[in-house]
């Protein structure tokens, strides 16, 4: 398991790093003390979980993850308590509050081992292994990491983009047009001028009269395709 | 006077803690103290004494056993009217008015027939003798007396009812400073003590002197803040102590990143001042200004005594928009209200934009205060 323990204080750095010295299949890949060099060492090295501070000067953990292109398996660690509740609706995997003692990393370790055992699995279960990528997505106080198989559908609203996944639709500062360009081809597909659905969530498709397509999702939303795009979306089907 | 509110207030001071003024009922009533008695017996009798020595007929048993029955009915009788009201809790001039109307109207009627009955069942006087149970001019004279009571007895009630009122308001004026103040009191934040224990944790593996070094700075730090709740003012020198032991403490969690100053008039050092305000302060400027800065900061705090004031500045790198938002806001505006309590309008609090990124808070207090008004 490839770690990477970001935040700001070298004493609370060494202390996890001590901590961790206990597990041997943990390897510590890299440190990094702020943000920016997180996000450097996010992409270099590809870490497979992280322990992120929520408090850094320069930005908070949680700004860090939304300029994070696919983002890992995260342990937030904090002194604070207001953040540890926020970090709890993160769905992150766990949260440890500092001074961290050895029976609630063990925990929160053995969590980790599960939930990257079953990314492995689904990963080799799908043709396209960046459809298990996670993103972070925060609207307002509420934040999540999502992943992108779990979004069954994007919808634009002005500069703003809503996103449907497991009855959540928070509305995020980006517009479709933008998120488009970070969606995989093969699992994400332009249905009309403002809405991007999941193909792995259509449930059913039919023609209407003039030949376009109307697709039912798995979560009973109906979506309508633009005569262009039903044309390729046909070909996809393979209908 | 409403009882909801203040009970509300009570319950509520009764759990915290014990420098409040104790909550007491100050419901005032119509019979109780020395007053109420010696005035109504003095009356009664001097009444009796009257009744005795004024009319025409021979002085003698028959007249002084009428007197004292009539002025006995009387004294008795309103005597258990008062109490009836207090019962019933009449307070109120519009409550009491209907009972005492009534009471003087049977009470009078009641004297006359005891007068009466002393005289036909103990003298053995011919009942015609007596002119009947009632005497019309006896009954008039009777309702007089009667209204002469309650007319005073309603003056001092109001007057006691007024003056309760307003020991009231004072009593509840007492206990919401006190409490303000209390609330006010700033304590060491959990947060740096978690952060702390947190660093020292580390330490402990890292450098074992230095550690120890560290617990005996925040037991210091935790003493100050004990004693701090049991005094009103302190010296600027004792404050500033706890200062340097709040920032070393912060230099083990911020290393290099956390700079500091001192420039301290030797003068200033004995002027008093809130414990834990200057604390409070140097907290905020590495809070939201020097914690949030990656290269971190310079806090600097300089002292001076003036003719009549002394003055504070804690200076640190950072933002002026971060210093007056959220907590940093609320822990500013405790300790300008923790000031006016103390100080009324003489002493002040400000935060302003010192250029070079940097802010600055300045805190101007009176050199020569006792603290709290009394």
């Amino acid at each position: 398991m490839k770690v990477l323990i970001i935040d700001d204080e070298r004493l609370a750095r060494s202390a996890l790093r001590r901590l961790l010295s206990a597990h041997p299949e943990v390897k510590i890949i890299g440190e990094a003390a702020n943000p920016g060099e997180a996000i450097r060492a996010i992409g270099k090295t590809a870490p497979d979980l992280l322990f992120l501070d929520v408090e850094m000067p320069g930005g908070s953990g949680f700004d860090l993850l939304e300029k994070v292109e696919d983002v890992p398996a995260v342990i937030f660690t904090t002194a604070y308590d207001e953040y540890a509740v926020r970090a709890f609706e993160v769905s992150a995997l766990d949260y440890l509050v500092k001074p961290i003692t050895a029976p609630r990393l063990a925990g929160a370790l053995e969590r980790a081992r599960k939930a990257l055992a079953a990314t492995l699995k689904e990963r080799s279960n799908t043709e396209d292994a960046s459809a298990v990528h996670q993103i972070f997505v925060r609207d307002g106080d509420r934040c999540w990491i999502v992943r992108l198989t779990d979004i069954s559908l994007l919808e634009s609203e002005g500069n703003y983009t809503r996103l449907h996944f497991g009855g959540n639709a928070p509305l995020i500062f980006r517009s479709l047009t933008a998120i488009e360009q970070r969606l995989s081809a093969g699992i994400f597909f332009r249905a009309n001028r403002s809405q991007i659905v999941n193909l792995g969530w259509i449930e059913a498709a039919e023609n209407d009269i003039d030949g376009r397509l109307s697709v039912k999702l798995r979560n009973g939303k109906q979506v309508e395709i633009s005569r262009r795009q039903s044309r390729s979306l046909k070909e996809l089907l393979s209908l | 006077m409403t009882v909801g509110p203040v009970g509300y207030c009570n319950s509520r001071m009764s759990s915290q803690s014990t420098g409040m003024p104790k909550p007491q009922k100050t419901a005032h009533r119509l019979v109780g103290g020395r007053t109420y008695y010696v005035s109504n017996l003095v009356a009664w009798s001097l009444y009796g004494l009257l009744q005795y020595e004024v009319p025409p007929e021979p002085r003698g048993l028959p007249v002084a056993m009428g007197a004292i029955a009539w002025c006995g009915t009387g004294l008795l009788g309103t005597h258990l009217l008062a109490c009836y009201a207090d019962r019933r809790d009449w307070k109120t001039l519009s409550q009491l008015v209907t009972p005492f109307v009534v009471g003087t109207l049977v009470l009078s009627a009641l004297m006359n027939a005891a007068r009466a009955a002393v005289g036909i069942l103990w003298l053995h006087e011919p009942f015609r003798s007596t002119r009947g149970w009632v005497v019309p001019a006896h009954y008039v004279q009777g309702v007089l007396v009667l209204s002469v009571w309650c007319a005073v007895v309603l003056a001092a009630n109001e007057v006691n009812h007024r003056r309760s009122a307003e020991t009231e308001a004072l009593r509840l004026a007492l206990i919401a400073q006190t409490s303000q103040f209390h609330a006010l009191r700033s304590q060491l934040n959990p947060h740096f003590l978690f952060n702390c224990l947190n660093s020292l944790r580390e330490l402990i593996d890292e450098d074992r002197d230095r550690a120890k070094q560290v617990i005996d700075q925040l037991s210091a730090l935790l003493r100050y803040t004990l004693r701090a709740d049991r005094v009103e003012t302190v010296s600027l020198k004792e404050e500033l102590g706890a200062v340097e032991e709040y920032l070393a403490l912060e230099k083990v969690r911020f290393e290099e990143r956390l700079r500091t100053r001192f420039d301290i008039d030797p003068r200033s050092l004995e002027a008093r001042l809130p414990p834990m305000l200057l604390q409070t302060l140097a907290e905020n400027g590495v809070k939201h200004g020097i914690a949030r800065l990656p290269e971190g900061g310079e806090l600097a705090v300089v002292t001076q005594a003036l003719e009549e004031n002394l003055r504070v500045e804690i200076t640190n790198t950072g933002k002026l928009s971060d210093a007056t938002e959220g907590s940093s806001a609320v822990g500013l505006d405790n300790a300008r209200e923790r000031l006016r309590l103390m100080y009324g309008d003489s002493a002040s609090l400000t935060l302003t934009d010192a250029g070079e990124s940097k802010v600055r808070a300045e805190l101007v207090i009176p050199l020569r205060s006792n603290g709290l008004p009394s």
